[in-house]
């Protein structure tokens, strides 16, 4: 099955090639311009991954990523950004991105880390499955 | 009206806010140059996959090969003006004895601000801008009206923020229309790098508490004050 992934960024261009070259590799690309709209997205469809440029109008990466985990703490996203400081990298991580790229990116490594999310993505569907069977269990005291 | 300043600051907090401008203006540019560059990297990718296509049968499409082309050339011209503005702006500290041109001088602090304005969520416009020269160094007063613009930012309701100046007597005076929460709501005070700066210049910032706009006033070359 093709990963899902929502790409976000304000350069249009930018996303109108960059999805292009994922839907060659098999991928499953929704696109959208604006924290805002990527927000809206997320609280409606479910994706396997998130690529997220770091610095938008409006809202910045920290706040869009805090949002985004916010509507869907099991969301994997990829922070994308122009200058790739290890101070941002720690705080994206520490609020729960999956991982950091300096742009331009290389698509192929792009590509092995939306590989990687969807894994972690399914990893944690199962273990909320076996939290959601252990609760039923413990509750009916079989 | 409120005015505001501080007695002249220690030489070191001058050079440490100098350095911060200037690190300001060069990230803003340098990410901009960064999206370029992906824009680019992106097209040459997609070249390539192309490439690999039509080397697999599938057959070539003219169409797109120039639109590719054409997105490629607009991401040059526009890291080309990038890269001009940066040029400019380095040489603006090369240029210690020559008094700025206000007008010119704000043009170019509008596009240096351009993006720092979008990311936030403001607009900038201008309103009517008088020719006169400015008795202080090409860079001090582009970082006036940078501090002026990120002071407007910081204090701003709505989304357009409308830069003018005019001359009063000796004086240029540039203002900064900002809409503002309200009166019931204290504007945030003014920032010490920007009162400090422009005191050391024989200047002043003012604000309007009610409406939260700011008034820089600065010397004019051979004015009187």
């Amino acid at each position: 099955m093709p990963e899902k992934v929502l790409l976000v960024d304000d350069e249009p261009d930018f996303l109108e090639v960059t999805a292009e070259r994922m839907e060659a590799r098999g991928m499953n690309v929704v696109t959208a311009t604006s924290a805002e709209e990527a927000l809206d997205i997320i609280s409606k469809e479910s994706f396997d991954a998130v690529v997220l440029d770091f610095m938008m109008p409006g809202m910045d990466g920290i706040k869009t990523l805090r949002k985004l985990k916010g509507i869907n703490p099991d969301l994997q996203i990829i922070l994308l950004t122009g200058y790739a400081t290890i101070e941002k990298s720690v705080e994206a991580m520490k609020l729960g991105a999956m991982d950091f790229m300096e742009k331009p990116a290389d698509i192929e490594k792009l590509a092995a880390k939306i590989k990687k999310a969807k894994t972690e993505k399914m990893v944690l569907g199962e273990k909320r499955s076996a939290e959601r069977i252990q609760k039923i269990l413990e509750d009916k005291g079989w | 009206m409120t005015t505001l300043s501080r007695v002249k600051p220690p030489d070191q907090e001058a050079r440490r806010n100098e350095r911060q401008f200037v690190g300001s203006v060069c990230a803003s540019i340098s990410h901009e140059i960064k999206n370029c560059l992906a824009i680019i990297n992106e097209n040459a990718g997609l070249m390539g996959d192309l490439a690999l296509m039509a080397g697999q049968g599938r057959p070539a499409d003219p169409e797109r090969q120039a639109r590719i082309a054409a997105s490629v050339q607009k991401q040059v011209a526009r890291a080309d003006q990038l890269v001009r503005n940066l040029n400019r702006f380095a040489h603006s500290g090369d240029i210690e004895n020559r008094p700025p041109e206000l007008a010119a001088s704000i043009a170019f602090v509008q596009t240096l601000f351009e993006r720092t304005a979008t990311n936030s969520g403001h607009r900038l416009e201008t309103g009517s801008i008088a020719t006169a020269v400015v008795a202080c160094a090409p860079l001090v007063l582009l970082q006036l009206l940078w501090r002026l613009l990120l002071a407007g930012v910081e204090r701003a309701d709505g989304d357009v923020l409308t830069i003018s100046a005019q001359v009063a007597g000796p004086q240029a005076q540039i203002h900064l229309q900002v809409q503002s929460p309200g009166t019931e709501i204290q504007p945030p005070p003014l920032p010490d790098a920007l009162l400090d700066l422009a005191h050391a210049q024989g200047g002043t910032v003012e604000q309007v508490p009610a409406s939260g706009s700011l008034s820089l006033r600065l010397p004019l070359k051979g004015g009187d004050s």
